[in-house]
């Protein structure tokens, strides 16, 4: 290579660097929120199970019983809801819920209501990460263009790593920062597909509203519904002249005679009660990406076709996989729980990246220490307040309380960082975390007894053990190195 | 379908091993490495005989990653520790207190010009891109589809682009000449009626 060449390499590089540190300093904080919640929100069905763990559980239920649940939560209405839905029975979350536009329900086998569904904390997390609970359609956009400022990240650090291949197993042990930029680099390298892939399909989900309403307003005259609806399809005109409620039965005993490979997940009637209503069911395809395929009825349950998720155009096809390749729900708990890997690696690189950073500017002479130890508190802050709501919400607290736990919480960690120091915040931030992780799972067992330890209880406690017991190791092993002199930051290569 | 899970398995392995094993040589071996990607092809044509036509290279992918990531961790721990000098941090610059406005002022242009312009130019060569493809008779949800996925992406070059030029010009110039083209194209299209 010339002179030259190696120069314009090097400027590129620096130049690349430069962009990728400007990108992750000005977003980084609110993508590592993203990124931390969105590898718990994976595991949201569990999570729901588990908040609920003394409620009947199910392989399947009859159309008929279905019926009977779905009827007696309608007539219990005070207002008619707009939309009647039957959530069945899936592997990861055996329950039949019904719900309507205000309120959900656990149906029994039989067909009887058996509890009210609440699962608080399940839904502070999904609010967060499809939202940052800001409101929806803000909170949306704001989470897809941090979803594409993710994708940026990959850009500009595949920009500014030209031996990519050279090192593409270069793992250099025990050398403090080095470390840290290797684990950085190698993890970034090789989980490329899933990170820039799941950046990009949030960002889809995101940002699919603004782009829907500039493409309505330049070609569809602002409605945005002529945009959406070749691909989901759309609705009958509505008629709100009073009739008597829909069959829900025939449309499942249809469906289950008729394609009995699919695996019915939801029920839906739209409009119930009048002259306009009309079913859908929405079903899994086991062998696909898709999210499903909507399979029309009219209200005497005769089937008027599917929408074409499934058999319909490429367009529609693909569209289908965006959510199912964004969460991870789309090849059961192995793949799950290469996600929660994968997930966890996507913190660890955007952790690393930022210590990177500050570590880079001390080195040459433009030390923060201030923000590198804010830094430190959202890194430590984030996971530490997830676990204290999660104890707040076992206590009685849900919607606004959790948010403003939240919330304050992290910024009162970010406060006391700045003032307490990168290492000491490390320390706090563990001890808090496990502190809170305990304080739950003490909680839990208290408020649950014998179901605690139950099929729905049970794993997602075991997860929150192990990682207790983890951190606790952690703990005591940086105490041991700090009292014996050890340098604690050589032995932490994510932080 | 376990027979083409294990296989599929199997060629994930030997095709990140002979990528390793390539690595590991002085010097660059092209047979090795071309041997450990078409390895790795072949484990995602395996595992697309698993399932669908969507979901089968998707596990095949995920196998990949994770064999990947083991032998990252072997690589890892099998890695010798090495003493190495200490590096001593320079000595605080006394001005660089001095440059955190300047800092500070740049990193709130930069702001603006990524959530901002960037979103704009980004939006508007996306919309006139479904436009330009409704106009020549493209079908509506591959045209809309193709445009989801270029909005995003469009948004996160330009924000890249906009992290790595230093020239204040070209910058406006590349983001204001984008949202100009875009913004015609949007007119004719639309005077067209598509």
């Amino acid at each position: 290579m010339s002179a030259s060449n190696s120069k314009a390499s090097a400027t590129r590089v620096a130049k690349s660097l430069e962009a990728h540190s400007l990108i992750a300093v000005i977003f980084g904080g609110l993508i590592y929120i993203l990124a931390v919640t969105g590898t718990l929100s994976v595991f949201n069905h569990e999570f729901q199970r588990w908040e609920q763990p003394n409620v009947p559980e199910m392989e399947s239920i009859s159309p008929e019983a279905a019926e009977m649940a779905a009827l007696e939560v309608f007539r219990s209405e005070e207002t008619p809801t707009t939309h009647l839905y039957v959530n069945f029975p899936q592997e990861d979350l055996p329950r039949t819920v019904i719900t309507t536009d205000t309120q959900a329900f656990f149906a029994a086998p039989d067909g009887t209501i058996a509890a009210k569904e609440a699962f608080p904390w399940t839904q502070f997390l999904l609010d967060l990460h499809y939202y940052l609970h800001l409101p929806q359609i803000l909170g949306l956009t704001v989470v897809g263009a941090l979803g594409a400022m993710l994708i940026a990240m990959s850009f500009s650090g595949l920009l500014a790593h030209p031996r990519i291949f050279r090192d593409a197993f270069t793992f250099r042990r025990g050398a403090g920062r080095l470390t840290t930029v290797d684990l950085h680099n190698r993890l970034s390298v090789w989980t490329l597909p899933f990170h820039l892939s799941n950046a990009l399909t949030g960002a889809i989900l995101g940002l699919a509203s603004i782009l829907a309403f500039a493409i309505a307003a330049a070609g569809f005259n602002n409605d945005t519904d002529a945009v959406f609806n070749p691909v989901f399809g759309s609705e009958p005109e509505e008629n709100s002249a009073p009739a008597e409620v829909a069959t829900i039965s025939t449309p499942l005993t249809y469906m289950a005679r008729e394609f009995p490979d699919l695996d019915v997940t939801y029920f839906i009637l739209h409009d119930p009660g009048t002259a306009g209503q009309h079913s859908s069911i929405i079903a899994e395809h086991r062998d696909r990406l898709i999210f499903g395929e909507y399979y029309n009825f009219t209200s005497d349950g005769d089937y008027e076709g599917n929408v074409g998720i499934s058999d319909g155009t490429v367009g529609q096809q693909i569209t289908g996989a965006v959510y199912n390749v964004h969460f991870g729900n789309w090849g059961g708990l192995l793949v799950k729980l290469a996600y929660l890997i994968f997930g966890v690696g996507l913190c660890v690189i955007i952790a690393s990246g930022l210590s990177i950073y500050f570590a880079k500017r001390e080195a040459n002479g433009r030390p923060a220490p201030k923000l590198a130890a804010v830094w430190s508190g959202l890194i430590w802050g984030t996971p530490a307040m997830l676990a204290a709501t999660l104890a707040a919400a076992l206590l009685g607290s849900s919607g606004g309380g959790l948010v403003a736990i939240f919330w304050i919480g992290l910024l009162a960690t970010l406060i006391i960082a700045g003032f307490i120091g990168r290492e000491k915040t490390q320390t706090f931030g563990r001890t808090f975390m496990l502190t809170s992780l305990v304080l739950v799972l003490a909680i839990y067992t208290g408020r649950y007894g014998m179901s605690a330890f139950s099929n729905a209880g049970l794993s997602i406690s075991l997860l929150g053990a192990v990682l207790a017991a983890g951190l606790g190791w952690w703990s005591l092993n940086a105490r041991k190195n700090r009292l014996g002199g050890t340098d604690e930051a050589a032995a932490q290569p994510a932080e | 379908m376990v027979i083409w899970q294990v296989l599929g398995l199997g060629l994930a392995a030997m095709g990140v091993y002979s990528l390793y094993f390539a690595w590991q040589r002085k010097a660059r071996s092209w047979p090795l490495v071309v041997a450990g990607w078409v390895l790795v092809l072949g484990s995602i044509t395996s595992w697309s005989q698993t399932s669908g036509v969507d979901k089968g290279p998707a596990l095949g992918v995920v196998a990949v990653i994770l064999v990947a990531l083991i032998t990252i961790i072997a690589a890892a721990i099998k890695a010798p520790v090495k003493t190495r000098r200490t590096i001593t941090p320079r000595q605080p610059q006394q001005s660089w207190q001095a440059s955190v406005w300047h800092e500070g002022l740049s990193i709130t242009a930069s702001i603006l010009a990524i959530a901002i312009l960037a979103l704009i130019a980004a939006l508007a060569s996306c919309t006139a891109m479904f436009m330009a493809g409704r106009a020549v008779g493209l079908e509506h949800t591959a045209n809309l589809t193709l445009s989801m996925f270029a909005f995003p992406m469009a948004w996160a070059g330009l924000a890249t682009f906009i992290g790595y030029s230093t020239s204040t010009f070209l910058r406006a110039a590349v983001l204001l000449g984008l949202a100009v083209v875009s913004a015609a194209i949007i007119l004719v299209t639309m005077q067209g009626g598509g």
